[in-house]
């Protein structure tokens, strides 16, 4: 009975992550060799017991649930490296974004600081307010300071109804 | 990015351009090209960087970018619209709504294809004032190398940001960590494993008796400027103090703009012993 669950469960996954596909042509966890060149290549696994090809294992399995439940897929720094030298055109880097937004459909954001940048995003459509730059030394100027136009951010309506359309298509 | 935040870029992107006749057009209504939205939802990335390229093509115009994330966002979004006839039609019908639309694709290029590809080598060659002595380790950042379609050079080995530098004087040479990532997207994780990696970078540059790094992505600079203190305190060696500069601000510097015209009294970092071996040049 609990495996038929966990069946059923991974199976929601799988289904989302097929939808998310549509958008993300041509990658396909199932044709991966397991070869390791995207291990040897990848910059997060300097630091962490990070390994793509263990990652796009567990896709082509279909044992979704634990990946997005965890923090490894948000160690990816999306440098790339992998996406260029895997000879089956998998790209690792592509479907860790694909898990990811699994994992913010399912869970919450792994750290405050990616709440943060998403907030911000959502809210006013840049990743920053304008700030004042500290320059070295010296004292914050703005932009009007130094003779650059002010910025116009997208009008809080616009942005609402940008985010609108991309749930509904 | 480079309008909230990274001023110094700006400024120096906007006085050089005109020298060699491009001109450039700033879109009104400033928004992300999408690309940190992408982690968490990939429809309202396309969404958001398909609304960049339709307010250029509205008004005819073809896009350059500063930043490298940019680049990739935009190019990537490019390339699924043109590969998938059917999200092409959703998203223009959505455009409609906010009264954009789509009727073609406008290239996107990134400043160091602008400088390299279409201005070249010699025209700026030609116009320098001023030759800048200086030995430089160049940083290129991930995403204009990375992915193959869209890389701005071979990435495995680029040369052009270094062409680009011997043009105007600077003298260059390889180094290990030459083509490393900047982490940014680990900051969000473990801020320490990420200034690691970073110190290795800079701990290179300083053996290697570099004057400054050079960059072209506002993402790239950012942390290498803004880091370097908790860097130094991670090395342990509080004296660590590297210029890092944008490429088109040393560029600006030998057209023969003054170091105020391009931002550089804005960058974070400390450029002190960079500006007097410039002058002195």
């Amino acid at each position: 009975m609990a495996l038929a669950q966990e069946i059923i469960k991974e199976d929601k996954y799988i289904a989302e992550l097929e939808k998310l596909r549509e958008i993300s042509l041509q990658i396909d966890p199932n044709v991966c060799l397991q070869c390791n060149k995207c291990v040897g290549s990848c910059t997060t696994a300097q630091v962490y017991t990070f390994r793509p090809a263990r990652i796009m294992r567990y896709v082509a399995l279909g044992m979704i649930s634990h990946l997005i439940a965890g923090k490894e897929i948000w160690l990816c720094v999306q440098c790339l490296r992998c996406v260029d030298l895997c000879k089956m055109n998998v790209k690792p880097a592509e479907v860790i974004i694909l898990l990811r937004n699994l994992a913010t459909k399912f869970h919450e954001l792994p750290t405050a600081s990616w709440k943060r940048l998403i907030e911000s995003v959502m809210k006013i459509g840049s990743m920053s307010e304008e700030v004042e730059q500290f320059a070295w030394k010296k004292t914050p100027v703005k932009r009007k300071d130094i003779g650059l136009a002010p910025l116009k951010f997208l009008p809080g309506e616009k942005l609402k109804m940008l985010l609108q359309i991309g749930e509904e298509i | 990015m480079t309008a909230t935040q990274q001023y110094a870029y700006e400024l120096a992107v906007k006085r050089v351009f005109p020298v060699f006749g491009i001109e450039l057009v700033d879109i009104d209504e400033f928004s992300c090209c999408g690309e940190p939205l992408r982690n968490v939802n990939v429809k309202k990335w396309l969404v958001f960087a398909s609304r960049i390229l339709a307010e250029a093509s509205t008004r005819d115009l073809d896009i350059v970018t500063t930043c490298n994330g940019c680049y990739l966002s935009l190019n990537e979004a490019r390339r699924v619209l043109q590969e998938n006839s059917q999200i092409m039609y959703k998203i223009n019908q959505a455009l409609r709504k906010i009264g954009l639309e789509l009727s073609s694709l406008p290239r996107v290029k990134h400043v160091i294809q602008l400088l390299y590809d279409d201005i070249g080598i010699e025209r700026i060659k030609g116009k320098v004032k001023r030759e800048i002595k200086i030995k430089a380790a160049t940083h290129y950042g991930c995403h204009i190398l990375r992915p193959r379609e869209f890389a701005v050079d071979n990435p495995y080995n680029p040369t052009k940001l270094e062409e680009l530098c011997n043009a105007i004087g600077i003298k260059t040479e390889d180094y290990p960590e030459r083509l490393d990532c900047c982490m940014l997207m680990l900051d969000h994780m473990d801020l320490k494993k990420a200034n690691l990696i970073r110190a290795k970078k800079l701990k290179s540059i300083i053996e290697r008796k570099f004057d400054c790094l050079v960059t072209v992505c506002p993402l790239c600079q950012n942390e290498y400027e803004t880091r370097q203190r908790a860097i130094a305190r991670l090395m342990k060696n509080p004296k660590l103090r590297i210029p890092v500069v944008y490429y088109v601000q040393l560029l600006g510097i030998a057209l023969g703009f003054s170091p105020e015209d391009v931002g550089l009294h804005l960058n974070t970092s400390p450029i002190g012993s960079l500006l007097s071996k410039i002058t002195e040049s």
